[in-house]
């Protein structure tokens, strides 16, 4: 997805049959799982729909232009946007510290916290959003703090969703940033210290530009996989506060509305795409001279 | 009173015991080379002295400042790591300017600075250019120029050659000799490189398990080696096993048949001793002239020179000649040996460290 890190050196390139042979197993699956039913989706968000009859045959803009001109759905849009920009942002800021403490932990610990910060990958997302809920609710440990401070009700909140995406998305920033963090020659810090730069302007200058691919790739990861996330959104945003996944499993198993259901999702899809090789291309430009 | 000062200067990893004790002074725009095996301590002594090693105990003084426990920003000194450790993100200019900037010199000053440290190392048409574009010379003066440019009381070096290939190695030997002259800066250098460090310092401390065994100039160290390790490590030797045979001002060594006449200081009659001769001492003579007579098993042509492994009586003899376009001699053929008298070294024979001499390999 994102080219800013530099590869292994370039192996012995296959050729011709074996080379063709090989990708066929890949390219079936693509075909078959990836780019059919996207096909199909594509083409249902241009059939016309009726409540009482159904799918009909034929081809229409009218779900775009429904989606395009509610501000019901722009305002999913917008949500769905800012949600998943904030979660980028908060795992930047605490992401990027944690990869760089756990990069200067010493064997054992370095280990046993690694696993930590990666242990939320192997409980089911289902549960962990349950887990959360019950921290957020009224009766939740969290959702007393938050009210006795008046803060309100905490679950069913984008305050809610933005925790619970937090939490999940974290070791998605954290693991590219330690591994750029891994690569970094430990005596350019003490040379940044040989020239008299503080520790702060050490990190600032010399420790946090070196890593910034690996922050920049994981923010694309977070970003995508949040402004897609379904079940965060459906279990801590509730009934009301929707995000676009949510709306979309709304039009295909409340409303049976597929076409538009389709409609939202190819629209989610092309948003998505843009926004992330625009970003990417930005980093290449920036990085690929002095990072490679 | 010195510029550099060492203390009695000790590091412990536990029970290990990585320098000890070391004492040197280093004089203003001197250029001292540490010089060792690997694991000899070198690297950590340096590492101590620009802070980034805590010292268990002694003292390390900068210029009359106790600099011991002054944390490694606050030092000053210019440091060439052996992994060059430029900064990636920054231009080669960027990489040069960020020690000025760190001690906040003006825009105006820090530009014209950059541009003089860069010319200094002949890379001022590359100033735009990121290290990764650039070549491990070209890095390795990169470096150099970022060290230097903040003129620094002290420039130390890590093993700053050994990532280049041999010849440019030592293109840039000559010319951190010349860039140090030129700019006066005192100059301490790690090296395993016992070549590099007799050819531009001023004085050689060769380390060996955490101690210094000898402090000299170059062409004293060679000469006048120390001990059996230092012989061997400072360039080529060939040991002869001896017994002193008659002590006093002139004292007479005895190997098998050779009787040698040299200076008795320190000997006394019965001792067993070893005589080194460096190979390059040694002249071949006709047989049965000179002092020796042996057997060529081997020669290899080195370019410049010859090198024969001799078969003689007394044991295996290595043979260092001039390649002056004469023909060489053949395997088998008998040559004998001859030298100057006042080549002779002595050495006590036992070794005070025993698992030193094992270090060495391909000496005769």
């Amino acid at each position: 997805m994102i080219s800013v890190q530099a590869g292994p050196a370039p192996r012995r390139r296959l050729d011709g049959l074996p080379a063709v042979l090989g990708a066929i197993p890949v390219s079936l699956l693509f075909l078959s799982l990836v780019v059919t039913p996207l096909g199909l989706t594509f083409v249902l968000t241009f059939r016309p729909f009726d409540y009482n009859t159904g799918i009909q045959a034929g081809l229409t803009l009218h779900h775009y232009a429904t989606v395009l001109s509610d501000p019901y759905f722009l305002g999913i849009f917008w949500r769905t946007l800012w949600i998943s920009v904030l979660t980028t942002a908060i795992c930047v800021a605490i992401g990027v510290p944690e990869a760089y403490i756990l990069s200067r932990m010493r064997a054992p610990w370095r280990s046993i916290f690694l696993l930590a910060v990666l242990s939320p990958l192997l409980i089911s997302l289902v549960v962990r959003a349950f887990g959360w809920s019950m921290l957020l609710g009224p009766a939740g440990l969290i959702g007393q703090a938050a009210r006795a401070l008046g803060w309100g009700p905490l679950l069913y909140t984008p305050a809610a969703i933005v925790i619970g995406l937090v939490h999940i998305m974290l070791p998605f920033m954290i693991i590219p940033v330690w591994t750029s963090l891994q690569k970094l020659d430990p005596s350019v810090e003490h040379a940044a210290y040989s020239l008299n730069a503080s520790r702060l302007q050490t990190l600032l200058r010399v420790v946090l530009p070196q890593c910034m691919p690996g922050v920049l790739s994981g923010s694309l990861i977070v970003f995508g996989l949040s402004a897609s996330s379904f079940a965060i959104p459906a279990l801590l945003g509730g009934r009301r506060l929707k995000m676009v996944a949510t709306v979309v499993y709304d039009e295909f198993l409340t409303e049976l509305n597929w076409p538009l259901g389709a409609t939202l999702a190819i629209l989610l899809l092309l948003a998505n795409v843009i926004i992330m090789m625009a970003y990417n291309r930005v980093i290449e430009r920036s990085y690929r001279r002095s990072l490679g | 009173m010195s510029f550099l000062r060492l203390e009695k200067l000790s590091k412990d990893y536990g029970d290990l015991r990585v320098v000890r004790d070391l004492d040197l002074s280093v004089e203003q725009g001197e250029f001292v080379s540490l010089l060792g095996p690997s694991g000899c301590g070198k690297t950590t002594t340096l590492q101590m002295i620009a802070g980034f090693a805590d010292v268990t105990r002694g003292r390390v003084v900068l210029d009359g400042r106790d600099i011991t426990h002054a944390a490694p920003n606050t030092r000053g000194l210019g440091i060439v790591f052996q992994t060059y450790a430029l900064f990636p993100h920054l231009t080669v200019q960027d990489n040069v300017a960020f020690g000025l900037a760190m001690r906040k010199v003006g825009r105006a000053e820090r530009r014209e600075r950059t541009r003089e440290a860069l010319a200094l190392v002949k890379l001022d048409q590359h100033g735009d250019r990121y290290p990764r574009e650039l070549s491990g010379g070209q890095r390795q003066r990169v470096a150099l120029a970022r060290a230097l440019v903040i003129r620094p009381p002290v420039l130390l070096l890590d093993e700053p050659l050994s990532n280049l290939d041999a010849k440019l190695r030592e293109d840039m030997q000559f010319e951190l000799r010349a860039i140090q002259r030129k700019t006066g800066t005192t100059t301490l250098m790690v090296t395993h490189d016992q070549a590099e460090a007799l050819s531009i310092s001023d004085r050689v401390v060769v380390m060996q398990e955490g101690r210094a065994t000898q402090i000299d100039r170059p062409y004293r160290m060679y000469e006048h080696p120390g001990s059996e390790f230092i012989s061997r490590f400072v360039g080529k030797t060939n040991f002869l096993p001896a017994t002193v045979t008659r002590a006093g001002a002139r004292a007479e060594v005895r190997s098998g048949e050779l009787c040698l006449d040299v200076d008795g200081q320190g000997l006394s009659q019965g001792d067993a001793v070893r005589v080194c001769l460096r190979p390059e001492k040694l002249l071949p003579v006709a047989p049965g002239q000179g002092r020796l007579t042996g057997t060529v098993t081997t020669r290899y042509f080195l370019g410049s020179q010859w090198l024969y492994e001799l078969d003689t009586p007394l044991g295996a003899l290595t043979v260092l000649t001039p390649n002056d376009g004469r023909a060489p001699h053949d395997d088998g053929e008998r040559i004998g040996v001859d030298w100057q008298m006042e080549v002779v070294r002595v050495l006590p024979g036992m070794e005070e460290q025993g698992g030193v001499a094992q270090r060495q390999e391909g000496t005769p």
